[in-house]
């Protein structure tokens, strides 16, 4: 086995399989694929919430947003920035927290913050996003929850969803695309 | 201009397109995929979280704090729950215990079960204990430290959501026709490449017959193709003359982009090499609809960004000639200077 010969036809190969439509068909059927598969599957509009910060201060609210699994933070430098990105649907909700207002919500006073959204935002996200702005405050103020919840997960075995199902079938048709480029230079 | 010259060379052009097996297929076939997948996609949008309750006492005053964007429905026994929850009818199920008013009035903390199923994405079943918590809070009358008014950027679309299928479907139109892009462009490149063009040009036929034919062939068969998937997808329903003006220009932006790759490919790889790369340059304002915020300003450059928008904001929002006739008259600038940059080009190689 000599590497240099090796090397200069994997070399070959890389040079010449761009040139190729089906090297194209092999990066980009793959993609398209799984694209098509979450799109029919409705999975690919259903993502996590997305909240959107203008910091005008040090809020220690920033860090226990992006500590959330149930939403994705978002930070941006200005007010502007934020509502720009919200009006472009980039996210679902935004807030400014102004200078002080961890101090000032921690003495008691009240604040009045602006939750700019998104309008085609869907109500369920709205919905997530408003109780969690809302609990987090509580929790920086020092509320304790009135109740002990309880998860329980019914079901014995973990099912799997459709999506991650057919993620075996998507990579075994990149292989198999990919193999195609190999044949197609022989 | 000898209109039955034309008429001729388009006859030609569509014979010939339709003998070459692939872009034949791809035309028809392209069609129906583009119309299955259409009709296989979620038609409509489920915003709210679907939340079952066992409540063996229910709290007072529990279902005016309810939000929009929650629904709960009240099941008679936590056996009924469990399994309407194991079977998918509910997101999560809620589990009040019987003495929950009298742990609250004694200070004491009542213990809430949440039932999921076992495939609940983690981030779903956190939420559904931030809203379980949060309605516990309002319940209580524990007051917040701030006060959230709400500001709605663009149209509030609450309880009248687009549906995935209808929100792709402007863009899947769109593609159908850039594809064509491809087909004119190996039309052309075939011509060429057999001498035939160089043989039809000693006859009466001049050199602007010729592109006016291949025009009004790609025009045609980007155009046509457009409008049947429109029509039968029902896009046609709001604003059906913005939306046929668009799909014309959209024709004409696939026929300029055509002669572009037709001057540029000598055969059938070539072609499918430049017009994988154009069809992808070209389909890269759609990433904006498909995840909105993805893509910024810079995407204005790219001329198809004025017709994906146009047939979007008319089909899915019923715009008007005063919200959109900015973006027809770009497309149309950029029509004309892509066309015009093709029939040089491809009047240089093909003298």
């Amino acid at each position: 086995m000599n590497l240099k010969h090796v090397g200069i036809l994997l070399g070959k190969e890389f040079l010449h399989g761009p040139k190729n439509y089906i090297f194209v068909m092999a990066i980009v059927m793959p993609i398209v694929i799984s694209l098509l598969f979450s799109l029919l599957l409705g999975t690919f509009f259903t993502g996590v919430p997305k909240l959107g910060i203008a910091d005008e201060g040090s809020s220690q609210l920033v860090t226990m947003f992006k500590q959330q699994a149930s939403i994705s933070t978002k930070e941006y430098g200005t007010a502007t920035e934020l509502k720009q990105a919200v009006e472009s649907g980039a996210v679902d909700m935004g807030i400014v927290l102004p200078d002080g207002f961890d101090s000032s919500v921690k003495q008691g006073k009240k604040i009045e913050i602006t939750a700019y959204t998104w309008g085609e935002s869907l109500a369920k996200n709205r919905i997530i996003l408003g109780v969690t702005i809302a609990n987090l405050v509580r929790e920086l103020t020092g509320q304790e929850a009135p109740v002990d919840i309880e998860t329980i997960i019914l079901g014995d075995e973990i099912s799997i969803p459709w999506s991650d199902r057919l993620l075996p079938l998507i990579v075994l048709m990149a292989i198999f695309l990919g193999g195609l480029m190999l044949q197609q230079h022989h | 201009m000898n209109r039955r010259i034309i008429g001729a060379l388009i006859g030609k052009d569509l014979s010939l397109f339709f003998r070459n097996r692939f872009f034949a297929l791809m035309t028809f076939l392209g069609l129906i995929f583009y119309l299955v997948f259409y009709f296989l996609m979620p038609s409509s949008v489920d915003e709210t979280l679907k939340v079952g309750l066992y409540a063996p006492v229910m709290p007072p005053g529990f279902e005016q704090i309810w939000e929009e964007g929650l629904e709960i429905e009240v099941v008679e026994t936590e056996e009924a729950l469990k399994e309407a929850v194991t079977e998918g009818q509910y997101i999560a199920g809620v589990v009040f215990p019987a003495d929950m008013m009298e742990k609250f009035m004694s200070g004491q903390k009542p213990k809430i079960n949440l039932y999921f199923a076992a495939d609940t994405p983690a981030e779903i079943k956190d939420a559904i204990t931030t809203v379980i918590r949060e309605l516990a809070y309002l319940q209580t009358g524990q007051a917040l430290a701030i006060e959230v008014s709400e500001e709605i950027l663009g149209p509030d679309m609450l309880g009248m959501q687009i549906p995935p299928r209808d929100r792709l479907r402007p863009l899947l139109a769109v593609l159908l026709i850039i594809f064509e892009t491809l087909g004119l462009a190996n039309l052309i490149t075939e011509e060429v490449e057999r001498g035939t063009i160089q043989a039809l040009l000693v006859t009466p036929m001049s050199i602007n017959h010729l592109f006016v034919a291949k025009g009004v062939t790609g025009v045609s068969l980007a155009f046509g193709q457009g409008i049947v998937f429109m029509a039968i997808a029902g896009g046609m329903s709001r604003q059906p003359l913005i939306i046929l003006t668009a799909l014309l220009l959209g024709g004409v932006l696939a026929t300029g982009a055509g002669f572009l790759i037709a001057s540029l490919g000598k055969d059938f790889m070539t072609v499918l090499a430049w017009g994988i790369l154009v069809f992808i340059i070209l389909a890269i304002p759609s990433v904006g609809i498909i995840l909105p915020g993805a893509v910024t300003g810079w995407v204005k450059a790219i001329p198809s960004y004025y017709l994906i928008d146009t047939v979007y904001q008319a089909a899915s929002f019923g715009a008007g000639w005063g919200e959109i006739w900015q973006n027809l008259l770009i497309l149309l600038g950029f029509d004309i200077a892509l066309v015009w940059i093709g029939i040089m080009a491809l009047g240089r190689k093909a003298r």
